[in-house]
Order: C-alpha cells, then structure tokens, then sequence
C-alpha cells in the first residue's frame, strides 16, 4: 500500500515535470511571436536554400537567414570584444545590402535619419536643406558615384547659399568626397601634355593636385552623415555645377517649408506631404484655371500625391509603373477623378522629382496641362518605406514612373549632356 | 513527508522543468537562454523592445527585397555583402569574411599556387596613383627593364591599378615563370608615361638589407643601418648574417629601419626579441574572456650590445614590427625614431564556412612588455586619431623623399645625430 502511494507521488511529479516542460517551451514560441517575429526556423524558411540553374548548391544548401545566423554566431563566440546589442550589427548588414544594389532610391537610415527623413515631407529640415541621392555610374574602375543635390527646399541654407538642383557635391569642408577614380582625370593631362596642350610643369602640378586630393579625402556616407545636420560654424561646400566647380560656405541648420501655399494665383506645391491633397482642395475652390508650382518638389507621399492628381484630372489610367514583375510598365489609375477638368498650368525645374515628375507628367497627359520650366529630374521612382524596431528605417525602389506613352521618367545618368535618348523628361517635349 | 513538502517540491519541480522547455531552443541553437522574457512570456510585464535581432533583420529586408525591389537581386551575393557590413559595424577592419571565390584564390596564394613563381623582382608600396616601386632587386626584370625606384606603376596589362589594395597589385604582377606582364610606369623625374613589357623570373626575396651609413653627417663614425622589410620565416638567420658583417665592420651604432615593415610572424618577432632580451615577456594575447596567453623571449641567445640602438619607424610599420620595437623600448634597449606606428594589435581566427567562404574574426588583442594596448584608433573621418607606438623622437620624413635616401632622408639623419650624440 505503502509503496503504491509512492508510485501516485512518482507519477505525480512526472506529470509535473512534463507539464512544465511544455508550457515553457509554447511560452517561449509565443514569446517570440508576440515579439512580432517568426521564429527562427521559420525564418530560415522564408527565403529557401538556393539551387541555380547549373546545379549549383549556393551557400551549402543552407537559407540565407540560416547561414547569416551561423555567422552571427560565430561572432558573438569568438569576436574579441564582447557582443551585447546585435543591433548596429543589423544596422551595418541593412546598410551594406541596400547600398550593393547601386540605387539611388535605397537606402538605410538610422533612427535620427528616418525620423528626419519622414518630416521632410511634412516640411520639416536639418542640415543642408535639400533632398541627396547617390547616383552611379558606369562599372568597376570607372565606377562614379557623385552625391548629387535633386531638389533645394526653399528658404533653407542650400537655397540661400545658391545651390540648386543637380549640382554634384565636390568637397565638404575641403575634403573631396571620394566618388570616383582619380586616373582618368590623370590620364586626360597625360594626353594633353603628349598632345602639347599643357607643359610639363603644368602636368607635374595636375599631378600633386589629384595626388593630394585623394590623399585629403571623406567617404560619401560620413558626406551624408555631415550634411544632415546642424553645424555650429559654416562650412565650406564646392559644388560641380556643369563641370565646373562652385565654391560657396553655408550653415547648416533646422527649418521648416510650407508644403503647400498660394502665393498670388500661383499654388506652390513644395512636397507631398501629409494633408497636403485637403489643402489643395480648397485653395483650388471653383477657379476656372489653376497654375501649379512644383519646382524643387522631391516627391513624399505617393497616396498623397495621387489623391491630390484625383483633384485635378478624370479618373482613370494616368501612368505607368514599371516593377520587377512587369515586363512592360503596368498602369498606373485612380478610381475617382475630377468631374470638369480646369485650364491647368504646370510650373516644374530640374529640382521637381520622383511623385512629382509623374504628377506633372499626368498632367500633361490627362488634363491637357501646359508645362513651363524645362527638363525635370529624371529621378521618378517609387520607394516604399519601412520602419524597423528600433525606429529606424529604409526605403526600397519598388518602381519606376513613365508617362502615359510608355517613357520612363527615370535615368542613372545625372548631369543632363550625358542623358540618353529613352529618358525623355517629363517636360521635354511640352515645355513652351 | 507532509503534503506541504510533497507540494513545494512539486511545485519547485514545476518550475525547474518550465524553464528548462522555455531555453530548450536557444540551448539547441546554442545561444544562452532569454531568461529575462519569462515574465513577459508568462504576461506579467510588457517588453519595450527597442533593440534588433540581426538576423531577424536582415531576413525581413532580403524578403522585401525579394518581392519588392524593382531590379535583380543576387541573394548570395546579398547575403555575403550583409555579413561584411555586420563585420563593419565592429569597427575592427581585420574581421571580414571572404566569399567562396576569393577565399580559393586567397588559399591558393599562400600557398604559391595561384600566383605562380615568376615576379618582376621589385618591391612595391601603396601610391595614390597606384603602386609606387620602392626597391628594385638586381639582375631582375625590372631592373633589367631600367626601371627605378620611385617610378610609379599605374596599369597592369592595360587595366587601371589606382585605388586598389597593394597585394592586389601584386597579384596581378605576379604570374608563371617565362609569361610576360606589361606594365604602364608614370616616372615622376621625367613627367613621362611608358609601357614596358617584362618576362617574369624566379625572384629571390630579401628581408634584411644591411649598409654603413654613407651621408656626410655621420662623420667618421661607424653606423649600421640594418633594414627588416617584413617578418617572415627566415628572418632570423638573415638578421644574424647581416648584423654580424655590420659588427665585423666594426659598428658604434646600429640603426634597425622598421619603416613601412608591415609585420608578419609574430614568432619571428620574438626570435628576433631574444637576440636583444633575455627570457622576459615579449608580448601577451588576450581574449574576449580575459584569458591571457604570454609569450616569452628564448633564453641564452642574448648578448649585450656595446653600441646604442636606434629603431626607425612609421606609419607603415605594423603587427610584429610593432611586437619587436615594443620590446626593445619596454625593456630601455633602443630609442625609438620617426613617426607613431600603425598600431595593429589584433590576432585574428580564420574559420571556414560550410560553402568554402571564409570568415577572419579578431579573436585577440595583444599588448606590450609595459601592459600597452597600442590598438589604433581612427576618427570619424576614418583618419588615424591614437595608438600604435609613439617614437621617442618624433621626426616626420620630407616631403617627396625616399626612406633610405643616404641624403634627403631626414629620418636617418635625426637617427644617426642621436647615435653619435650617445656615444660621445
């Protein structure tokens, strides 16, 4: 009897011990999903071991996530300082993988970067007061990849110390921004002496020039990283501005744009931010004929920028958005549109960009708009935006804009002499 | 037992086995078990979490990458350029991964498959403009083809060097014995570019150079300049050979040129430690845990010098050089001379990965006899901001000068001027 008893009590602590066993185990795979994350191994799923089409095991059949975590791993065993917060190791991975693809709409952004990035668009700056890109060139040795300035916002420091949309950032501070291969500027004096353009002397001081210049150097990023934010004293900037060099001191500061005002019976619309396409509404009223300025308009929000286009031409096709599933662009349409269509000008430069380029250029297309100014950026790409855990964020090019007719309004290439026939500007055949 | 007992312990066991199951997996994938998200698992508090998985992370952004980004992605290649930017982030430029290509090709050098037998017969160092010829051995190719030292090369075969790492150059350089490389020479003396086909030879490499200073302001006296351009295997029989014909010259003075010396075995700078110090502790190692691993000089291999020692460095010199030029200041052997050194002090484990990439992790630090850590530090802007050794005389070389230069190279100068000052 005795005996028996203690079999119950043995039993017992078995039940016990499986029970706990297995509410700690679901506890910690819920854990995980309330943490708004797969698990692990599912995440090893999410992108499968890659087989390439020559039979080619990649990355020894192991998923990437799986083969990134053993890495990690190995890190945290072996890495001589210790590892306590994985996050700027996450930070460096998500910057490296979306600089790789050479696009000039994908990029990481720290927590500071992203809620400055975000407020842009509602009008709010810090740092130089223009919308950056890195735009690449050409392949390997040749490789360029000028930090160029695609729009200027009005009032701000780059706009007061004359810099304007397109320009190439040269020099910060009086360190060159390292963004190509010095050799072919050596090469080109090379020829020149050969040919007796220049003498000797001449060529021997191109070479200290360019030998001190790539000496006295900053990478792209930390370029980005200053002229971001607030400085204390001016700093110096030279600019490439069709070639040539423009040198010009500016404070960097904080500041704010209007994104939408009137200004006489011109509608100046700066960026696409939020609530912009209610204001648009009523400064619209029931004119007959409306002008709208879009000049140094870097995009925003592209919902925002549709509804306001629902205010001004029918619904419908407006234009085109070529993705990585599209072979040919795939229509761009509202389902709701204006009722009249309004005598509608349009005022862009070669600061009016992404949203905007489609904008006018839907316009143009739907609306019989006139458009004044000129070439736009050529820069008209769709990002989508994505916030991570830990308040910062990227941005990925989910698509690029063409018009109606099929021509994209994007181009790699940034200095306008060198743009390629298939990337006509949006203006470029209206402009009167 | 009462049944309270029995009921303690039940739920003592309850609770043991509950968090055992909850770190089962993490115990698995071999990670310490997230202890500190039971309360949070068990609903007692809500975590604030603003700190990110890295894995987790970069799995997110390949998926969105996947579906959304409007170009090709190359998932491999994502993946590799993902885990150098981890490595990034631990700001130590040593830890990198290599993928599986470059990781082969990386293997076979060392091993001398790759780049074949056949050089040029020249020393190279790091030129803006691509690699500048620092050293030119006799009767080799380069040589033969009249080129000089300060001559700058800046094609290989046509193909633009600037901007890329010197052992690259090398690589390119390099080939079988008997195939010819064409290179493309800027000669600063003369402002002329040329090309110059050269057949590659069999190319013996010297490490330790040996002259008596020849400049005039050595004056009558005797002074050994002994060059040590690297750290490798045989190092130690050559700086023997080489220092004992500077002694039979009869020597008052010795000058080891450590400059532009990045390093090697560290085993070859203890060795060549022990010439100067007698069984003392040359360097220690220390890990993430704290575990220390010291090394010693060899015992009865020292001697005593008569004459004063001066060690020259730069910026250049690094790792082992550093090791060797720490000791002998540590222990009040030599003076040192010139500008701080690189400040190197990271041991590295190379591990390969399941596909043949290879990951090289600093698993390391090493310090000096006196307990310094002469890591260096670089400033935002990527520039040189502390560490390395800092010479007891700082002297920084001439613009435009050669090291070396019996005349111009103001480095040696400075270096001799303290010698004749200390035996006078």
């Amino acid at each position: 009897m005795k005996s028996h008893g203690k079999w119950i009590w043995v039993g017992a602590a078995l039940a016990v011990v499986a029970t706990g066993a297995t509410w700690g185990y679901v506890a910690r795979s819920k854990y995980d999903h309330r943490k708004g994350f797969p698990l692990l191994n599912e995440i090893y799923a999410t992108n499968p071991a890659e087989v390439r089409d020559d039979g080619r095991v990649l990355m020894g059949g192991r998923s990437p996530a799986e083969y990134f975590d053993h890495v990690l791993l190995l890190l945290k065993e072996q890495f001589v300082d210790p590892i306590r917060d994985e996050t700027p190791l996450a930070h460096g991975a998500v910057t490296s993988m979306l600089q790789s693809l050479r696009d000039p709409g994908s990029r990481f952004y720290t927590a500071e970067g992203w809620k400055r990035h975000l407020a842009e668009m509602e009008g709010e700056y810090e740092g130089l007061g223009a919308s950056m890109v890195i735009l690449w060139k050409g392949e390997d040795a040749d490789t360029q990849l000028p930090l160029t300035i695609v729009s200027v916002f009005e009032g701000g420091p780059a706009d007061k110390a004359g810099i304007k949309a397109g320009d190439v950032i040269e020099e910060v501070d009086g360190r060159w921004v390292a963004s190509r291969s010095l050799f072919r500027e050596l090469a080109v004096a090379g020829e020149k002496r050969r040919n007796g353009e220049i003498t000797e002397e001449e060529y021997q001081k191109e070479f200290e020039r360019l030998r001190d210049k790539s000496l006295n150097a900053i990478s792209i990023n930390r370029a980005i990283e200053i002229l971001e934010k607030p400085s204390d004293e001016p700093i110096k900037l030279t600019v490439m501005r069709n070639g040539k060099p423009v040198k010009t001191d500016v404070r960097l500061d904080s500041g704010q744009f209007e994104p939408i005002s009137k200004e006489g019976e011109v509608i100046r619309i700066r960026s696409f931010g939020h609530g912009v396409d209610v204001k648009l509404a009523d400064l619209i009223g029931s004119s007959e004929s409306v002008t709208i300025d879009i000049r140094n308009n870097f995009g925003g929000s592209f919902e925002v920028m549709e509804r306001c286009l629902a205010l001004l031409i029918p619904k419908g096709e407006y234009a085109k958005l070529l993705t990585k599933r599209s072979k040919e662009p795939a229509p761009l349409s509202l389902s709701t549109g204006a009722e009249k269509i309004r005598q509608i000008t349009v005022v862009v430069d070669k600061g009016t960009a992404r949203e905007a380029e489609v904008f006018a250029a839907a316009l143009r297309d739907r609306a019989k708009a006139k458009v004044l100014g000129g070439e736009t950026a050529a820069l008209g790409i769709l990002c989508d935006r994505f916030t991570l855990a830990d308040s910062s964020g990227y941005t990925i090019t989910r698509g690029r804009f063409a018009d109606l007719s099929g021509t994209l309004l994007y181009s790699m290439q940034s200095d306008s002499a060198a743009k390629s026939e298939d990337a006509k500007k949006v203006a470029g055949g209206a402009s009167q | 037992m009462s049944i309270f007992t029995k009921l303690i312990i039940g739920i003592g066991l309850f609770v043991v086995t509950f968090v055992g199951g909850y770190s089962l997996r993490d115990i698995a994938a071999g990670k310490p078990p997230e202890l500190k998200s039971i309360p949070f698992a068990l609903g007692l508090r809500a975590e604030q979490k603003s700190t990110l998985d890295a894995t987790r992370t970069f799995a997110q952004v390949l998926a969105n990458l996947e579906l959304k980004f409007v170009g090709e992605i190359d998932r491999q290649e994502l993946t590799y350029t993902a885990i150098q930017g981890m490595m990034d982030a631990l700001k130590d430029p040593y830890t990198a991964i290599m993928a599986p290509e470059e990781a082969k090709i990386f293997d076979e050098r060392s091993r001398g498959k790759f780049v074949g037998s056949g050089g040029i017969g020249a020393e190279l160092s790091p030129d803006p403009m691509g690699a500048r010829i620092r050293r030119v051995f006799k009767n080799g190719p380069a040589a033969l083809s009249a080129l000089r030292p300060d001559d700058v090369i800046v094609a290989v075969n046509g193909k633009q060097i600037m901007g890329s790492e010197i052992e690259n150059v090398v690589d390119q350089i390099r080939g079988e014995e008997g195939t010819t490389v064409r290179l493309t020479i800027y000669r600063d003396s003369t402002k002329q570019t040329f090309d110059k086909v050269m057949e590659r030879r069999k190319v013996q490499i010297q490490d330790v150079y040996s002259e008596l200073l020849s400049g005039d302001y050595v004056g009558g006296t005797k002074i050994g300049r002994l060059e040590v351009r690297s750290f490798s295997e045989t190092i130690v029989d050559q700086f023997d050979e080489e220092l004992a014909f500077l002694e039979k010259a009869g020597i008052a003075g010795l000058i080891i040129d450590l400059r532009g010396n990045p390093g090697g075995l560290m085993g070859a700078a203890i060795d060549m430690a022990s010439r100067f110090v007698d069984g003392r502790l040359i360097v220690s190692m220390r890990r993430k845990s704290g575990h220390a691993e010291r090394f010693y000089a060899r015992s009865g291999l020292s001697q005593r010098k008569a004459y004063p020692i001066v060690i020259l460095v730069d910026e250049s010199t690094a790792s082992a050089a550093e090791i060797f030029a720490g000791a002998l200041r540590d222990y009040r052997i030599a003076t040192i001379v010139g500008e701080h050194t690189y400040g190197k002090a990271a041991v590295q484990n190379v591990v390969t990965l399941i596909d043949g990439a290879q990951a090289k992790i600093t698993i390391a630090r090493y310090y000096l006899p006196n307990g310094d850590l002469i890591q260096r530090i670089e400033d935002e802007n990527g520039e040189y901001a502390l560490g390395g050794i800092k010479p007891a005389v700082d002297v920084t070389l001439d613009r435009g000068v050669t090291p070396g230069d019996p005349v111009k190279d103001n480095q040696l100068r400075r270096a001799a001027e303290i010698i004749l000052d200390k035996i006078q």
